[in-house]
């Protein structure tokens, strides 16, 4: 095994041997496309969709509604860490918070939010700020329980230490328990991450006259299928940009976790 | 014997607790709506959206859309357990199943499931089998993923003892590494769970008609606000009691784990 590995040749083979099906699936979408073997309309060819995606993005409309989805899930995930963090920190020390937050969480956390979406239209309105809030609303458990979990897990030890070295219970609360809690914290945030466009996507389609959701919608209700096709990639590169950022923030910050 | 106790101390509080929030939240939105600090129309009081869903209820109206959207939940949701079950556990054992579903898993599970919806509908329609199938690619991917770390990681020594006793390869998956997977499955479960309710309700605003979601928007659009939140708050409390039933069977299912 090390021995295949260390030759190029094999490296190059092995990497055939876990990528080959990609490859197949994308030949036999581009051939019976083009031959004709599907309706080209409800199957465009890859490599034309390709080409229509390089036209959408580089007319700019593209870009613009690219933004719109990005703001609104920037805004209710900050919103959702500033929130989710402090609440779960104050969780885990505090038995009267754990008492308030634990049934309000067991009732909140399965509830399909989607389903609230229009309480978030009449309450915040058609534009960014129901979206925002329904991001907000579905990220900011993941966040909270995440917290709650690595910082209940805090090692007593460096609690101790950090007490008899004259720390304030305040000063124990952000410099040892946030760190400790943080790895957990990264997991709980790739779930938000994950969830949040989920949503936002799933709300600009629903009722949204911008985002790459409403693009895809649009582009279904006029019949443009290479355009659906297009932003269901855009989506998706979106999607697996933003796990990606996660995990290398993570390792980033947590340089000196194992 | 002390430690049980508390637990049940514990959960009992927690009982009182939940039932005291849920009524100090009645109350705040009765008299948020009541004292005129919303408008009526936008956030109809408690006892007004009470009536309207009781109504609701009787009329057969509830409970028909309910149906419809439970129906093809339960198809889709169960196919994709299955399927997810299967397929993560072949993928795990089989190397040639892994070299083959590993890659293209990959590249589909960060995709927003909810971008599916448009795709499907372009080539299934809006109808009951475009919606289960919606379903079905929301629970399918955390089934999968879940199945196949969790078979992939059974403890070898499992594996040797019931080899060494005689255990043949369909015994051996059955009867060892199914069950040594179940917890870590029954989470990937619990997610899928949760995202196919979402795209389902998601689906249903979207279009077609039918089903709970359909309720919400199409009164949402007429201005009965009043069904609109009867609706809302019959998903909610679909939500809750799917995630109820679903740590009941899961305890069940799990009793020889420590639960926490």
């Amino acid at each position: 095994m090390s021995a295949a590995a260390a030759r190029p040749a094999w490296r190059a083979l092995l990497r055939l041997r876990r990528g080959y099906s990609v490859l197949l699936v994308l030949a036999a979408w581009e051939t019976a496309s083009r031959a004709g073997a599907v309706n080209t309309f409800l199957l465009p060819p890859a490599s034309e969709v390709l080409v229509n995606l390089w036209n959408l993005a580089t007319e700019g409309r593209l870009l613009f509604h690219l933004a719109e989805s990005l703001l609104r899930v920037a805004a209710g995930l900050g919103l959702a860490v500033a929130a989710g963090i402090p609440l779960g920190l104050w969780k885990a020390r505090s038995r009267l918070a754990d008492a308030v937050l634990d049934p309000v969480m067991a009732f909140w956390f399965p509830v399909p939010k989607v389903g609230l979406i229009p309480l978030a239209l009449l309450f915040f309105g058609f534009a960014h700020g129901s979206k925002i809030a329904l991001v907000f609303a579905d990220a900011l458990l993941p966040l909270v329980v995440a917290t709650y979990h690595g910082a209940l897990h805090t090692d007593r030890r460096l609690i101790w230490s950090a007490r008899a070295m004259g720390d304030s219970e305040r000063r124990i609360l952000w410099r040892v328990v946030l760190p400790a809690a943080l790895p957990q914290i990264f997991t709980g945030l790739r779930l938000a991450v994950t969830v949040s466009l989920l949503v936002v996507f799933l709300a600009e389609m629903v009722a949204s006259s911008s985002g790459l959701g409403h693009v895809m919608i649009y582009a279904l209700r006029t019949l443009e299928t290479k355009d659906v096709f297009s932003a269901l990639v855009t989506i998706s590169l979106i999607a697996f940009l933003a796990d990606w950022l996660v995990i290398q923030a993570r390792r980033r910050v947590l340089v000196w976790h194992a | 014997m002390n430690g049980a106790e508390e637990a049940a101390g514990k959960r009992r509080a927690a009982r009182i607790g939940g039932a005291t929030i849920v009524i100090a939240v009645l109350a705040l939105w009765e008299g948020v709506s009541a004292g005129g600090f919303v408008d009526e129309q936008v956030l109809p009081r408690v006892t007004v959206v009470a009536a309207a869903w009781w109504e609701l209820l009787l009329s057969g109206e509830l409970p028909a859309q309910v149906a419809s959207s439970l129906g093809r939940q339960a198809a889709g949701f169960s196919i994709a357990v299955v399927v997810g079950v299967v397929l993560g556990i072949a993928m795990a054992r089989y190397r040639a199943i892994d070299d083959f579903a590993g890659p293209l898993i990959t590249m589909i599970l960060p995709i927003p499931k909810a971008a599916l919806i448009p795709l499907v509908m372009l080539w299934f329609g809006i109808g009951d089998v475009a919606k289960t199938i919606v379903v079905f690619l929301g629970t399918i991917l955390p089934v999968v993923v879940s199945a196949y770390h969790a078979a992939g990681s059974v403890d070898q020594v499992f594996l040797w003892s019931a080899r060494s006793m005689g255990d043949n390869e369909a015994q051996l998956l059955r009867r060892v590494v199914l069950r040594a997977a179940l917890p870590e499955i029954m989470s990937g479960i619990r997610m899928g769970l949760i995202i196919s309710l979402i795209v389902l309700v998601g689906a249903e605003m979207l279009a077609g008609r039918g089903g709970i979601g359909w309720l919400v928007f199409y009164t949402l659009d007429t201005g009965a606000y009043r069904v609109t939140y009867a609706a809302m708050l019959t998903i909610a409390a679909i939500g809750f009691a799917y995630d109820r039933l679903f740590l009941a069977i899961s305890r069940r299912l799990l009793h020889w784990v420590e639960q926490e």
